[in-house]
């Protein structure tokens, strides 16, 4: 695939530059570091797994099975959009994360959009993602970006977009 | 959905002759104006319940944006002068407390001059053990006198207080300590509670191992033990007093109204367990006006909470509130069922208790046993009760209006929580019939606002439930999360812009009562006690034959949620009973004994999404038994595997047991 090989750079209102690309393996001990830090251990809907090996099976598979897209801040991972792929049902689940200091700049929005410009490249029909029903700011993201609320129950939501 | 029950409304006639807030229309004009104008209003409210060494420069100063609020910015006050110097003139030999031993023959009563002396001296020292203003310091103590003597010992000095439930594990202690920076613990020997002696020092010897920065530990003498202290840094609280050094007055730290006066640890949905901040102005007004007005109390009568005073309630309503008030408390020792389950009503009867305060899980477990117990004792003095800590069901509801309010005494369903300081949502006696299962209506100064969780727009039709939120702040809202600024702004303002999140689920009916439907978020209530589900998971995935865990909240008839784990061992680990108990044990070490799981099911695998992402709501779905109603599963990597979830059930155990 051929979107996001090279990184693009980013500015927040703030002034803050990012890199944004996609993530490979050997981007993987970034991201670990970033989960490792202070502000990773916000677990969102039982990620990232608690227990060393699970943990550390899921951080590669994030970048050897899942297209995953990274935003850097100074050559660290400060957050990514995955999406994991379902060739047979030609659609992807879409997760999102933005470490906690780095919220409300538009990163989320960001990554989210290239995400889907990935999407498109690999010729996906759907794109779908669960997110818990109080999360309103992720919620209104996605909205943003397209996606429907589809599945109203219980605690987590599932919004879907239409490639 | 609950059918919006029946009214009660037997003691409003009565209520509305003499209560403080008389009437519906009196209710509403003063939350009007609240609303509309609360720098005049808290105003009016800060000069009624508190003294104050300065007034303040501004009344209100706050952005949700940035998670800052001040109350009374500029005023100067002390917590300790409130509660004890200030009555000395017209209340020094009213009871502050009467205290009730988990021993039936053990009881004690002080005056407020006499707190006011321990205080003192206690204050001193602490002082001279080093302790100053700003200093934080870990209390870990079972329901004795000493308790709110630390506590306020602590405030005189204007030293930020720590008090951590006597149920929590040395893991527990170890990690607020550090977390907190806290270089004094006070404690005791061992505590008692239903007949049992508690070693309370050994779990402090054991945090303490991991503590080397902790240079003082001041040690009560509750059990007569002949125990060795270390000399370096552990003293006996009757040798530090008995100091012939020590003055017998320590006059009160003048503190900002935004300095800390304590911090009090919770679980959050993510994490371990946060310091949730409170600040000295804004808190004593609301928690003062709250006792007063919630209760109605006055000051002729007893009050008791029963809360452990290790949790907010406790903090509020037998602590801070009644004593800024200069009312009388009963401050008890033991638990419900000792020596038998009549404990509470026989002293409902011996103190002649006016106005009483307790836990929905407490008047169910009391309920299961029967009524013979209730009426074994004279309860007739009681004029008013009050449940905390979780919605109570409409069952206990009216097994407590029945046999314990005699068909009369309004019941106040306070809602609130750790974070909130005092009350929120609740009845006030004198305004309205009450509702069994619904809070009623907000407290002045509180602006409820209930978001669809599908438009994320206001909900705008009766019963819709939604997410509840406040659009502005009160004066005992918590400042901060201790050290973790960014945390509490991510964790309560950043889910709605300019709200602030409260967690819990919510629907107002057609008569504009709201009704509390539980928590939003990976945050279980048991027994009125808060556990983050992360917490839960974290602690047994420690164990070295566990791969995962998740955790989830299930119906549980006397605790309202019990805990429900499910666990992937890893290959090569036996699925045993030796096994779930030694989780258990972990998870009580980890945490506390609350946080026992009641159910362990081993599992294959979790219904999960492709990303790996745990479906909760198929979890509690499976452990509730609701079966046949899960819903949609084709977001599930494996939909196979909610089958074989649902064929190895583990099933709960429903006895009632100790915590």
């Amino acid at each position: 695939m051929k979107t996001l090989i090279k990184r693009e750079e980013w500015t927040d209102k703030d002034g803050l530059t990012f890199t944004l690309g996609r993530a490979f393996i050997q981007d993987r001990p970034q991201i670990e570091e970033m989960y490792d830090g202070p502000h990773g251990d916000a677990s969102f809907q039982g990620l990232p797994p608690p227990g060393p090996e699970a943990r550390c099976a899921w951080i590669t598979h994030l970048v050897e099975g899942a297209v995953t897209i990274c935003a850097w801040l100074q050559g660290k991972v400060v957050g990514h959009a995955s999406l994991f792929v379902d060739p047979e049902k030609r659609d992807a689940e879409f997760l999102l994360f933005v470490a906690q200091p780095f919220r409300n700049r538009g990163i989320g929005t960001r990554l989210t959009l290239m995400a889907l410009d990935c999407a498109r490249e690999l010729s996906l029909e759907r794109v779908w993602l669960t997110v818990e029903m109080y999360n309103f700011r992720a919620a209104s993201v996605f909205e943003k970006c397209g996606f429907v609320l589809s599945d109203r129950s219980g605690g987590e939501r599932t919004m879907i977009l239409e490639v | 959905m609950e059918v919006n029950a029946t009214r009660y409304d037997a003691h409003l006639k009565e209520y509305q002759r003499f209560a403080h807030i008389k009437s519906m229309e009196e209710y509403q004009e003063k939350h009007r104006r609240s609303i509309e104008d609360p720098e005049g209003f808290w105003a009016e409210q800060a000069r009624t319940y508190v003294s104050w060494y300065n007034e303040w420069d501004f009344v209100l100063r706050y952005d949700f944006t940035a998670a800052q609020i001040e109350w009374f910015g500029g005023g100067r006050l002390n917590a300790s002068y409130n509660c004890l110097d200030r009555h000395l003139p017209r209340l020094k030999n009213r009871v502050a407390y009467y205290w009730e031993g988990d021993d039936p023959s053990q009881s004690r009563t002080v005056t407020y001059l006499e707190l006011f002396t321990q205080v003192n001296r206690f204050a001193a020292a602490l002082r001279s053990k080093g302790v100053k203003k700003g200093d934080r310091v870990i209390i870990y103590m079972p329901m004795i006198l000493e308790l709110p003597v630390a506590m306020l010992a602590c405030a005189r000095l204007g030293a930020v207080h720590s008090v951590v439930f006597g149920g929590f594990s040395a893991d527990s202690v170890a990690n607020r300590v550090r977390d907190c920076g806290a270089k004094v613990i006070i404690t005791v020997d061992g505590g008692y509670r239903g007949g049992r002696e508690l070693p309370l020092k050994s779990i402090v010897d054991e945090a303490l191992a991991q503590c080397p920065e902790v240079e003082t530990v001041i040690v009560f003498n509750r059990c007569g033990s002949k125990a060795e202290l270390d000399p370096r840094r552990e003293i006996w609280w009757h040798e530090a007093i008995a100091d012939p050094q020590l003055p017998s007055y320590v006059e009160p730290e003048p503190m900002d109204s935004e300095d800390p006066l304590f911090i009090l640890y919770t679980s959050g949905s993510t994490g371990k367990p946060k310091g949730v901040v409170h600040t000295h102005g804004g808190y004593l007004v609301y928690a003062a006006m709250t006792t007063r007005l919630v209760f109605d109390l006055r000051e002729e009568e007893t009050f008791w909470c029963t809360a452990d005073i290790g949790w907010i309630t406790g903090h509020t309503y037998s602590v801070y509130g009644p004593l800024t008030d200069g009312y009388t408390c009963l401050l008890f020792e033991g638990v419900p069922n000792y020596p038998d389950f009549d404990r509470y009503w026989e002293l409902v009867a011996k103190y002649r208790i006016d106005k009483f305060y307790t836990a929905p899980t407490v008047i169910r477990a009391l309920a299961r046993e029967g009524t013979s117990y209730v009426e074994k004792h004279d309860i007739s003095s009681l004029k008013l009760l009050g449940t905390v800590g979780e919605p109570i069901n409409p069952e206990a509801w009216r097994w407590y209006y029945h046999y314990v309010g005699r068909d009369w005494c309004p019941i106040v369903d306070t809602w609130w929580q750790t974070e909130t300081g005092g009350h929120m949502l609740t009845p006030l006696p004198g305004v309205a019939p009450i509702k069994p299962g619904s809070c009623s209506f907000p407290f002045f100064g509180v602006d409820p606002v209930i978001l669809d969780p599908d438009t994320r727009q206001e909900a705008v039709f009766p019963n819709q439930e939604g997410v509840l939120f406040m659009r502005r702040p009160w004066p005992a809202m918590a400042r901060t999360l201790y050290g973790d600024h960014e945390r509490f702004r991510e964790t309560y303002f950043n889910e709605a812009r300019g709200l602030y999140f409260t967690g819990d689920g919510a629907r107002k009916d057609e008569d504009g009562y709201y009704w509390i439907t539980g928590r939003v978020d990976d945050v279980i209530n048991v027994s009125g006690h808060r556990l983050g589900t992360a917490e839960l998971e974290s602690a047994m995935v420690l164990h070295k034959d566990v791969a995962e865990a998740a955790v989830v909240g299930v119906p549980h008839p006397v605790k309202g949620q019990g805990i429900y784990a499910f666990v992937i061992l890893k290959t090569g680990a036996d699925k045993t009973d030796r096994l779930r108990k030694e989780l258990m044990d972990l998870v009580r070490k980890q945490i506390g004994p609350i946080a026992a799981p009641d159910a362990i099911q081993w599992a294959d695998a979790l219904p999960k999404t492709r990303s790996g992402k745990i479906m909760r709501r198929l979890l509690q779905k499976i452990a509730a038994g609701f079966v046949d109603e899960l819903g949609d599963v084709t977001t599930l990597a494996d939909p196979s595997i909610v089958a074989s979830l649902i064929a190895e059930r583990a099933g709960i155990d429903f006895k009632v047991g100790r915590t």
